[in-house]
């Protein structure tokens, strides 16, 4: 018997040690492992739609490289597939070319394994799925495009590198307004563009190095920014992300369509989730139902603990639980310097965790997590209510590309060494005359809130339980101590300094072989009575919110 | 070293061996497979099953999927009822007549072979 248990034991061991991303390998394009396949510069041929092809596809299929397709104003039907490299498709009018999924379609263009591909000045909507979306590839740019609820993401790079996103807005995607995942180097950057109305404004699984978020906006969504550690994709960690000068607003306090994720980490402006060497600087950040910055491992197959980020020069207001946070587990180096701020989680975070000089332990504040967690079941348990993505508001007219039909045609080479920002140039954006700060401080306790219910039972009993019985545990043992008449008073202060300076063990082992006079009984229900429980609903909340 | 040990080295040193391999280039193949939907791959690029064989194509990821023959003989869909499978979807299809097909994921690859894409060959490939 006892050897099966530790066969079991190491099994589990084993295969928890080799848990991690699915098999496989990224794309070349993601990995800067391959060149660009597009021609530098345009063919000369303009294929126009409809007056020469009756559908944006049909322009597509006869294109050749570098040929550009101009898209007259019209509301198209269809969902437009491209693997032909370097192609330019150009709306004349950003809100008056209209690619309409009607909630049939998949995607409204997505470009496949076609490096280069230019997407600008068009409007993409009621898609199931994307509303533009670029795979497989080196090279791509989206400029001044328009995605509104679409049922995925809206405006979305996968497994690609070199790429913009550039004067563009997307709203009403459950999961992103925004996304670019697994790349590394990404060699990306997403400037000057709107993301509302969606789970999240950006999210960037897996999506790492020379990737630059600058000079956006990102509103009324569940959360602000996410870059991510996440098993489910190639290439984790998350690693040297540059978020700066956002302005990140309102997220989590109104109606937004929602996947798991979203709906787990809703109410935040700036996520680093389980993210390494990035940094957030000089962002305006503001109301917020949660927390303002928060830092914070990501528990997936792995747990992937945030480490040497650096969040500095930001200015945080009305945040329910604390301007900036830290959660643990967490790797060291995490560091928080010269940010204008009301409070921290835990208190003195920039004083303890500072960029210069020493940082103080403080890598296992775990109290603001249990909201995570509590989200996290009341999803599995159905307590969220749904929103149906087709139901956010459009947006007004959006603001058209200069030159419009007549701009020059660019096929996507080297674009990001183009488009690579002055960082040392950007401020902390202006509060904009029509936002006020109107979030209050929600209670909390150690972190712990009790904005749901589920949540607020997670924090009692999966958080604060054990603490109240390591506490009840001390007391009781020192109090025995000194009333025990057959301890010497030395054999009393050994047992005293083993239980004070020893947590948890130091108290345990007294009750088990320090000959205590509190009947067994008793001693028993206190130590594995209080323990269960806190077992017990520790297992629940696991097994209901599918980490176990 | 005692035998608790050598039972913990032996069995950790199993789970290890376990849990390698798999990658995508490799070929899954048996009777009654499962073929994991990640986002935005498939799990295996070939897959080889017996005439009669089955394949469950099981939603792994974050984003929906599915699997679609290149010359629409065959969907997940006519056995799921939507294309649309998320994480712990499953659709599982028996193939009682030989044959080769590329298939796809409609809304992440295309018939071409592009992007989300892979080949079932049941039963013995041509020569």
């Amino acid at each position: 018997m006892r050897i099966r248990i530790w066969v079991v034991a190491a099994v589990s061991v084993a295969l928890a040690s080799c848990a991690g991303p699915p098999p496989g390998e990224a794309s070349p394009a993601a990995t800067g492992d391959t060149t660009n396949l597009a021609p530098e510069e345009w063919s000369g041929t303009t294929r126009a739609v409809p007056g020469e092809f009756p559908t944006i596809q049909a322009a597509v299929d006869a294109a050749e490289s570098g040929d550009l397709v101009l898209v007259d104003r019209g509301t198209y039907r269809e969902s437009v597939a491209v693997t032909t490299p370097g192609l330019t498709i150009r709306g004349v009018d950003r809100n008056e070319v209209i690619i309409d999924g009607e909630f049939e379609r998949a995607n409204g263009v997505e470009v496949l394994f076609a490096d280069g591909v230019v997407v600008e000045n068009i409007t993409s909507m009621n898609h199931r799925v994307n509303g533009f979306f670029w795979t497989g590839v080196r090279g791509y740019r989206g400029s001044y495009l328009t995605a509104i609820n679409n049922g995925d993401y809206g405006i979305y790079a996968y497994d690609s590198g070199d790429g913009l996103f550039e004067h563009s807005y997307a709203s009403g995607s459950p999961d992103a307004a925004f996304y670019i995942g697994q790349c590394n180097p990404c060699d990306a950057v997403i400037t000057d563009s709107v993301g509302e109305y969606s789970g999240l404004g950006y999210s960037g699984s897996n999506a790492s190095t020379e990737l630059y978020l600058v000079n956006n906006v990102f509103r009324y969504n569940g959360a602000g920014i996410a870059p991510n550690s996440w098993d489910g994709e190639l290439l984790p960690p998350v690693e040297n992300v540059t978020i700066v000068g956002n302005l990140v607003h309102d997220n989590g306090s109104g109606e937004f369509p929602y996947k798991t994720a979203q709906w787990i980490t809703q109410g935040n402006g700036i996520l680093l989730t389980g993210s390494e060497h990035s940094i957030a600087e000089r962002n305006l950040v503001v109301n917020h139902p949660m927390n303002g910055i928060f830092v914070h491992p990501n528990i997936d197959k792995n747990v992937w603990m945030a480490g040497d980020n650096r969040v500095v020069d930001n200015v945080v207001k009305g945040s329910g639980l604390a301007d900036i946070t830290m959660a643990g587990p967490s790797q060291d180096g995490n560091c928080y310097a010269g940010n204008d701020y009301s409070d921290t989680m835990p208190a003195l975070l920039e004083l303890r965790q500072p960029c210069d000089g020493l940082r103080f332990p403080s890598s296992f504040q775990m109290g603001s997590l249990t909201s995570l967690f509590g989200r996290l079941v009341e999803r599995n348990l159905g307590l969220d209510s749904e929103v149906f993505y087709g139901d956010m508001p459009h947006p007004q007219p959006q603001p058209q590309m200069p030159g419009g039909a007549e701009a020059e045609v660019r096929p996507a080479v080297n674009v990001f060494a183009s488009a690579v920002p002055d960082i040392d140039s950007i401020d902390v954006p202006a509060m904009p005359s029509d936002l006020e700060v109107t979030q209050q401080k929600g209670f909390n306790i150690m972190g712990v809130t009790f904005a749901s219910v589920v949540g607020g039972l997670l924090g009692a009993y999966a958080y604060f339980l054990p603490l109240a019985l390591y506490a009840a545990w001390v007391v009781i043992a020192l109090w025995e101590i000194i009333k025990r008449d057959d301890l010497s008073r030395g054999a009393g202060i050994g047992w005293m300094f083993a239980i004070l300076v020893v947590p948890f063990l130091g108290v345990i082992a007294y009750y088990v072989v320090g000959k205590s006079e509190i009947p067994a009984a008793y001693r028993w229900t206190m130590l594995a009575g209080g323990m269960g429980v806190y077992i017990l609903f520790l297992v629940l909340g696991l097994v209901i919110g599918g980490i176990a | 070293m005692n035998r608790r040990w050598l039972v913990l080295a032996l069995a950790g040193a199993l789970a290890l061996a376990s849990c390698g391999g798999g990658d995508a280039s490799e070929v899954l193949e048996g009777e009654n497979v499962t073929l994991k939907m990640f986002d935005n791959r498939f799990e295996f690029t070939e897959i080889r099953i017996p005439v009669g064989g089955s394949v469950d194509y099981y939603g792994a990821g974050r984003n929906p999927h599915n699997a679609v023959a290149s010359d629409d003989s065959w969907t997940t869909e006519d056995v799921f009822g939507s294309l649309e499978q998320y994480e712990g979807d499953s659709a599982v299809i028996t193939y009682d007549e030989p044959g080769s097909w590329t298939f796809f994921c409609t809304f992440h690859g295309n018939a071409d072979g592009a992007g989300m894409a892979a080949t079932l060959i049941v039963g013995e490939p041509e020569a």
